[in-house]
């Protein structure tokens, strides 16, 4: 009996060895295929839990791995400062803090994607700007309720009070345009045409002017540098004075005056796009600084940086200028720390530069131990400033550790923090959310994920990041929203999975150090694909329905025969290759768009969910419009029979794209 | 099945015989432990004031110093040794020595407190200053194999990378001068020391751990004609002792900024009589040094204080030896890895120029002529490669050959030289590298702007059609990449 039982658990034993033994296999084939075949950068193929459970959509991670963080991005202190009005952006909600116990008091939920926070100059009032449901929610502080809600245009950001109280300036970040709110009539008065992507919008000391800054680049010669502006707008005639330009820079994020009024202060990216990457030293791939107009009858547009020759400093967000005019605060989102510039040293500089020294100075990594005089860290992706109405202590929100930290601006250090109440445990994909907007795995941290792809989509340019060669095979920067969902992966579809996209090869080409540990690896992922959503079309009616044109123009996206009655081969329909839901095949396609230096003409068919917010198009972005791809760059109907097609029909198929 | 065997196989003898190795005789050092290089008195006076002579001294040896405790010899069967360096986890010990005088001068490694060394190179060539890469992968600095026409002097040293068992050999500097005490900054580049023929002084260099990206980190001083290793702290400087102008052999330390090396220099003992040689940080702003207070001293072991300028308390002296060279035996935090991107198969790089009249304002009484540029030559130590044409960006773009030392020399219509020739700079294989202009800031990062000569194919150099012909200057042409 006993030799019976021994070899029954012998034969099992050496079952579940053999299944062991053949599962692990098995793991190793798949890992390896999704990783793209690099050893010795596999995940652990036995650890299957964090991409399958961890990191997948399932009902394990959502209901019991996951949690919902703050991720508080904006803050306004009340005049009298002992409260703080803090959004925050992953929970949806207006956080009130109590600055003296340095706690949480109040939470008033809002919305999804809540931005910005103003308060009236009495301060009983706070306006939230919810960036995803295109609302400005006005809440009565004394009771914490929502009292009412102002609609702006699409993605409402930045805001700032006109002189007098009564008008609100609205950056709407996804139209394209600012709002004039009158707060009396709670209606919109006017409509301005903005830049690309308005952003941060500030009233000038005197308040004759409303500065809106904007993220993207305005439209451009094809392989030219970006030229973003800063909106300029009299507050007394509400048109549109002026637009500043910031040569060879984009994502402005933020703007303040100096307490006179005499200077605009902006952060901003200077990248080096248009440059093969071939080298990241010495300020190659992209460089960090701030702005400044000069507000004088020809007062010059200037830049200058933050970054040092062997020290990078990522993502600069939020500037804000003391009551005093001595010193300036920039946060950097991306390296965890804040730089504080002493204003009298940059006068000095300014003052004593010509038009050449600052064309010199707009790329010098030395020129920056001028004027910064100190780097205080912070907790992780420092974001939204504010200070308290004595200017003594300097509030930073830090987005991705959910705290406050406070700064003694004389002592230039941190004295206290202030949690806010977020869960303790790091999810993977909070993790990988640190990790993608951080530099630290970037070569001096000069760069995270984010610098080239704000708000987890992308920066409108065209990079020269291919290894084949310099000046060959351009690549227009493409969003990350849903490409989980739409693998493969690059413009030449090579990669076939993001961990093959994020992997070796990433390291190799664009972070310049060694490749993430499996662990971080797999959390960058996870974020990626469960994390990044979508926003609402504002093209898309609220109901879903389509309007008559885009009715017509999906017809003619998924017509069978020109308008002559020709029938249309399926290889040359729209629909062939940009099927629903994500309306890609994953394929790849000879378009007619290879370029004299490009390697092969066969090009992913990218997903066209939000395609309207993607400019510019093809897979080396030289369409600004989608218009221009058929219009230009479609002559011989390579790119789906389109050249039979009327204006208002050509007209009809962009409303229907823009819906999609 | 073969491989799956051998891994079993592999799993099991390998740890065993690691461990039987590692573990052979003696006890670890405890951590906290001090070693050092001894060198006696009287071999270090035959030496002192050549720079290369005293990277090989002989009887010179390592020794450990427990706290509390004397010293204890670690290189017992060596001839000569020097150069120790402690591994990141603090367990090993990195060193040059040569087994019997008369032997080649080569790189050891050995479990600290074992007592048994295993050897890593294995080359004829004097082999020195040896220190580890991320990965525990080794850098060390030997006798360079000669380039491309040029056989070297006796004082041409190179840099070399190795796994560390000895294996995957490879040069990654290609400067015909002596390329010295390689050492990891935390952002993963290695720091050396550039000793070139000539009046020109030493100068600290910087660059990738496989080659590219090299760029003159701090340019040492005027008169001097040694640098010794440059180590970073934790406060973020990086501090080196230095030869002083005045007197050859008598050194200073020097600290500069990691930032902004080159703008940021300070002279941290000249309020102090008497020579330093060598500096190991220990804290943010502590050092050890190796210390003499007047030439009749032996060099010997004290604490530094690089915040309030002090020299602190002696460690460690003996009459007999110099005290140089110290390390301390503790864990480190493991410099950033930072991956290749050089492909060995292949034999050229890509070298491209944003504009080769771009001249900062700070420079244009130095070069003021460099606007007049028309072409610029393209030289090997042996022969000149050719000569290509701007474009009117003032933009090249140009395939060379890989690993050769090369200089460039901007020309005017005439064919006369504008400036130049450049310092000696090289590609790696498949390196692709780009320089704002011939003379601009080494702070200037670059224009955010297309240069013409990208959007061309690259000019070939040595042209195809004129390799046939050596020695004499090439038709350039266009090339394709692969």
């Amino acid at each position: 009996m006993n030799n019976r039982k021994a070899i029954i658990i012998g034969v099992l034993l050496a079952g579940l060895a053999s299944v062991a033994w053949v599962g692990h296999g098995i793991a190793v084939e798949h890992t390896r295929y999704i990783m793209g075949g690099v050893e010795g950068h596999v995940a652990t193929p036995t650890n299957c839990i964090p991409c399958h459970i961890e990191g997948g959509k399932n009902f394990i991670t959502e209901n019991f791995l996951d949690r919902q963080y703050r991720s508080p991005i904006d803050i306004a202190v009340s005049p009298d400062g002992r409260r703080l009005y803090v959004t925050a952006q992953e929970s949806g909600q207006l956080l009130i803090v109590d600055a003296g116990l340095g706690r949480v008091t109040g939470e008033i939920p809002l919305g999804k994607h809540p931005h910005s926070v103003i308060l009236s100059p009495d301060g009983k009032t706070a306006y939230v700007s919810i960036q995803w449901a295109n609302t400005i929610a006005v809440i009565d502080l004394a009771s914490e309720e929502i009292i009412s809600e102002l609609t702006p245009g699409a993605g409402p950001a930045g805001m700032a009070l006109g002189p007098d109280g009564r008008r609100l300036y609205v950056a709407n970040n996804f139209s394209n345009d600012i709002s004039v709110i009158d707060l009396e009539s709670a209606m919109e008065i006017r409509r301005l045409a903005g830049g690309q992507s308005p952003y941060a919008v500030a009233l000038s000391p005197g308040g004759k002017a409303i500065y809106v800054t904007n993220k993207l680049t305005n439209p451009k010669p094809y392989r030219t540098p970006p030229v973003t502006e800063v909106t300029v707008i009299d507050t007394r005639t509400l048109r549109v004075v002026e637009r500043k330009i910031f040569n060879s820079a984009h994502v402005l994020e933020s703007v303040d005056f100096t307490p006179s009024g005499d200077w605009a202060m902006v952060t901003l990216i200077r990248p080096k796009n248009l440059l093969p990457a071939t080298q990241v030293n010495r300020g190659w791939m992209i460089t960090n600084g701030f702005g400044i107009i000069e507000r004088k009858a020809g007062g010059r547009v200037i830049q200058l940086l933050l970054d040092q020759p062997n020290a990078y400093y990522a993502d600069p967000y939020d500037i804000l200028v003391t009551p005093d005019g001595k010193r300036a605060f920039v946060s950097h989102a991306g390296v965890d720390k804040i730089s504080v510039i002493d204003l009298d040293s940059l006068r000095e500089l300014v003052a004593s530069a010509s038009d050449d020294d600052l064309a010199i100075y707009a790329n010098h990594l030395g020129i920056s131990r001028r004027y910064v005089i100190k780097r205080i860290p912070t907790g992780s992706n420092p974001k939204g400033l504010a200070l308290s109405p004595d200017g003594q202590r300097l509030y930073v929100a830090e987005r991705l550790a959910d705290r406050i930290s406070v700064i003694d601006v004389a002592r230039l250090e941190v004295t206290g923090v202030i949690d806010l109440g977020g869960p303790e445990k790091i999810t993977i994909t909070r993790r990988g959310r640190r990790l993608f907007h951080n530099a630290g795995f970037t070569y001096q941290n000069q760069y995270s994920c984010r610098s080239c792809h704000p708000d987890e989509h992308e920066d409108a340019l065209v990079y020269d990041l291919e290894p084949d060669g310099l000046g060959r095979n351009l690549l227009n920067n493409r969003s990350l929203r849903d490409i989980g969902r739409t693998l493969p992966y690059k413009w030449n579809g090579k990669n076939t999975s993001l961990y093959m996209m994020d992997g070796i090869r990433f390291a190799k080409w664009l972070t310049r150090t060694n490749p993430f540990p499996p662990r971080e690896l797999q959390s960058l992922v996870a974020f990626i694909t469960r994390k990044i959503e979508q926003p609402p079309n504002r093209f898309r009616s609220a109901n879903g329905r389509l309007t008559a044109a885009q009715l017509r123009g999906k017809a003619i996206f998924e017509r069978s025969v020109t308008n002559s009655g020709t029938p249309i081969p399926p290889k040359s329909r729209c629909v062939t290759c940009h099927p629903a839901p994500y309306y890609t095949d994953a394929r790849k396609t000879d378009v007619g768009t290879l370029a004299e230096l490009d390697a092969s003409p066969q090009f992913d068919n990218p997903h066209l969910v939000n395609i309207h917010a993607s400019p510019p198009y093809l897979h080396d972005g030289r369409a600004q419009t989608l218009e221009e791809i058929w219009t230009r760059f479609n002559p011989n109907d390579q790119h789906g029979i389109a050249n039979d097609l009327t204006k208002e029909q050509l007209n009809d198929l962009i409303e229907y794209l823009r819906s999609l | 099945m073969i491989k799956a065997v051998d891994i079993v196989v592999r799993s099991l003898v390998t740890p065993g015989l690691a461990l039987l190795l590692w573990t052979g005789c003696g006890r670890a050092l405890p951590q906290g432990a001090i070693i050092f290089t001894q060198v006696p008195v009287d071999e270090f006076a035959q030496f002192e004031d050549d720079p290369i002579a005293r990277l090989f001294p002989s009887r010179s040896r390592i020794v450990a110093l427990k706290p509390g405790s004397d010293i204890k010899i670690l290189t017992e069967d060596f001839y000569s040794a020097r150069a120790p360096e402690v591994s990141y986890d603090g367990r090993r010990l990195l060193f040059s020595g040569q087994r019997r005088a008369g032997d080649p001068w080569q790189i050891w490694v050995m479990k600290i407190g074992s007592g048994r060394a295993l050897q890593v190179t294995t080359g004829l060539v004097d082999c020195t200053d040896p220190a580890y890469l991320a990965g525990n992968h080794i850098i060390y600095s030997a006798k360079a194999d000669p380039y491309q026409g040029y056989e070297g002097g006796e004082d041409n040293f190179a840099l070399y990378t190795c796994n560390p068992d000895g294996s995957n050999l490879q040069p990654v500097t290609f400067h015909p001068a002596a390329e010295l005490s390689p050492a990891l900054l935390h952002d993963g580049r290695m720091l050396y020391t550039n000793l070139s023929e000539g009046e020109a002084p030493p100068r600290i260099m910087s660059g990738r751990p496989d080659g590219t990206d090299v760029e003159l980190f701090h340019p040492g001083s005027q008169g001097s004609s040694w640098i010794g290793r440059g180590r970073e702290t934790s406060a973020g400087e990086v501090v080196f002792a230095e030869d002083t102008p005045e007197r050859s052999g008598h050194g200073r330390l020097v600290s500069v900024s990691m930032a902004q090396p080159l703008h940021s220099r300070i002279e941290l003992t000249n309020h102090l009589e008497g020579s330093f040689h060598s500096a190991f940080p220990v804290g943010s702003h502590s050092l050890l040094v190796a210390y003499r207070p007047a030439d009749n001293e032996p060099y010997a072991l004290y604490e530094f204080d690089t915040e309030t300028k002090a020299l602190g308390k002696q460690i460690w002296r003996d009459p007999a030896y110099h005290t140089l060279e110290p390390v301390l035996v503790q864990p480190r935090p493991v410099p950033k890895g930072i991956i290749s991107r050089v492909n060995v198969q292949k034999s050229t790089g890509w070298y491209y120029c944003q504009n080769a009249r771009f001249i900062n304002p700070g420079a244009t009484r130095i070069h003021p002529g460099a606007g007049k540029a028309v072409a610029v030559e393209i030289r090997t130590i042996a022969k000149i490669l050719g000569v290509v044409p701007l474009e009117i960006d003032g933009s090249f773009h140009l395939e060379l050959p890989g690993d050769t030392p090369l200089q460039f020399t901007t020309l005017d219509g005439k064919g006369r030289i504008v400036v130049g020739p450049s310092d000696w700079i090289w590609i790696r294989p498949f390196e692709h590298r780009g320089c704002v202009g011939c003379h601009e800031d080494r702070e200037q990062a670059p224009y955010n702007r297309v240069p013409l000569a990208i959007t061309k194919p690259a000019v070939t150099l040595p042209a195809p059609s004129a390799m046939a012909n050596a020695g004499q200057p090439a038709a350039a042409e266009g090339s394709s990449h692969e």
